[in-house]
């Protein structure tokens, strides 16, 4: 039966995706696009490593197509967003279980937090480059071929000519190893040389370096360190909590006006998430697993001081981790039916005074939660 | 079913149905910055955009208006260096390149001399001054 139903979802999921973007392929172009349009005629010049050269190929390309006209780019987005659906589903089935996996995929696909992605042909990079990391997570997870390392470390390069961020591909692939496929990585070379590999990668992107010494007269902060680490903390949280409350979205937030009472609710997440990454890691590795990933997805976000606070579309990557979470968390709550169990639990309860409390011995009740 | 499983559809739906709702409005961009206007309304930057979308439509009154409520967001207490140098200076541009396309130079002049009084000045909003000045009689 899971047989049959599972790809009648996957495809089911991939329809309703499609019916919700596709409506809107033709709409004209939004806020910084046109500064991406107006690159693409020359993007063919700039074919080359390190940067965004991916970006500006597809970009390129699809204007040598279509021209000015917004349908074909927009399509291209739709294309990569099912593309991600789809590793999601594949990384979750390889990890935890194929329902799961559906409901995760079902999630990234069609979550609002996720929209601002697809409709906005400038959030290509984001979308591009968490293709080739997933792609690169799902051949760790998925393929036990021997030419996998060849093809992950491909697929990391991929993402990081797509966007900088890419080159996350390199610790998130380590993270996911390590949690669940640790014999992969038990060799006592391999961790030290992924971390050199990783610092390499890094250290050869030229734009990185820019990030990392950014002034306020050149996209950098005003804000202090703590300051910044602060409201950029706070904005993570913020636009985390959209995943559950679904309202609020926004293309521009207002991070400065949250007030206190929000960067205390960050901090205290922080550090229990930090916490619960710990004492899970062995016991429940799904939690550690998706709270990490969610956590280096944004770590440049809070290391690099940039001159604005996080937008959705930048939070697309580090989304993986919760949906696949939440993918897990729903088929056990569907499961576990509340009403039932407070019926036995009071029948058991009731049977203890009953019988039991006149001098009768202690003994455990079973459903008590 | 059970009130939980209820609650899950109804999340589900409540999703999808959001989800429609941006799509829809990432096809519409005045109405874009409408919404992110009326989710931040303390914040320049959305206002401005939104402005810029009014100039587009031709109600150069709203934009003017809204330019003007830009600037005075931009410099109001517990807003941010950036939002003060830009949002000030850019509104401030902008302001008084709408006055001058309706051929007040004037006009346009004493908008970029009162914004550059804040400190520190954009760099946009002194070559946009410099190059009023060097104006004689209109802004052509």
């Amino acid at each position: 039966m899971a047989r049959v139903a599972t790809p009648l979802v996957l495809v089911s999921l991939i329809l309703l995706t499609l019916a919700l973007y596709v409506p809107h392929l033709g709409a004209p172009w939004v806020y910084e696009d046109e500064n991406w349009l107006r690159q693409a005629p020359q993007a063919a010049q700039s074919w080359r490593a390190p940067g965004r050269a991916l970006t500006s190929q597809s970009y390129h390309l699809t204007w040598q197509i279509v021209g000015n006209e917004p349908l074909l780019f927009r399509a291209g987005n739709v294309i990569l967003h099912l593309a991600s659906g789809l590793l999601v589903y594949g990384i979750g089935r390889a990890l935890i279980s194929g329902p799961a996996a559906v409901v995760g995929a079902g999630v990234f696909l069609l979550h609002p937090l996720n929209s601002e992605t697809v409709s906005y042909v400038s959030a290509r990079p984001d979308l591009l480059s968490t293709v080739w990391i997933l792609l690169a997570t799902w051949i760790a997870v998925a393929c036990a071929t021997p030419w996998r390392w060849p093809l992950i470390l491909g697929a990391v390069w991929l993402g990081a000519l797509s966007k900088e961020t890419g080159l996350l591909g390199v610790p998130l692939v380590a993270l996911t190893l390590l949690i669940w496929r640790p014999a992969a990585v038990r060799r006592p070379a391999f961790m030290p040389a992924w971390v050199v590999l990783g610092a390499i990668l890094g250290a050869t992107w030229s734009s990185v370096r820019v990030w990392l010494e950014m002034n306020p007269h050149m996209g950098g902060s005003w804000y202090a360190w703590p300051d910044f680490l602060r409201l950029q903390v706070t904005a993570v949280w913020y636009l985390m909590s959209q995943l559950l409350t679904l309202q609020s979205f926004s293309i521009d937030h207002d991070i400065l006006a949250l007030g206190p009472r929000w960067t205390i609710v960050a901090v205290v997440l922080t550090v229990s998430t930090a916490i619960l990454i710990g004492i899970a890691w062995r016991r429940h590795p799904l939690v550690a697993w998706g709270l990490a990933w969610m956590g280096l997805a944004v770590a440049p976000r809070v290391l690099f001081r940039t001159n604005d606070f996080l937008n959705e579309h930048q939070l697309y990557l580090a989304l993986v981790g919760p949906s696949l979470l939440v993918g897990a968390a729903g088929p056990w709550l569907w499961r576990w039916c509340p009403l039932a169990a407070d019926r036995a639990w009071w029948r058991e309860l009731q049977e203890h005074w009953t019988s039991e409390s006149h001098g009768g011995p202690y003994r455990t009740l079973k459903g008590l939660p | 079913m059970s009130l939980l499983r209820c609650a899950m559809v109804a999340w589900a739906v409540c999703a999808v149905w959001t989800t429609d709702d941006r799509a829809q409005l990432w096809a519409d961009e005045p109405g874009l910055w409408a919404d992110a206007v009326a989710q931040a309304p303390a914040k320049p930057r959305p206002l401005m955009n939104l402005a810029k979308q009014y100039v587009i439509d031709g109600d150069v009154a709203a934009a003017d208006a809204a330019y003007r409520q830009a600037m005075a967001l931009a410099s109001a207490t517990g807003r941010s260096q950036d939002e003060r140098i830009h949002g000030v200076g850019l509104a401030a541009t902008n302001l008084a390149l709408l006055r001058c396309r309706a051929g007040d130079r004037l006009g346009a002049l004493a908008i970029t001399t009162a914004a550059l009084k804040h400190r520190p000045v954009s760099t946009t909003l002194a070559e946009v001054h410099s190059w009023l000045e060097l104006q004689r009689l209109s802004c052509s």
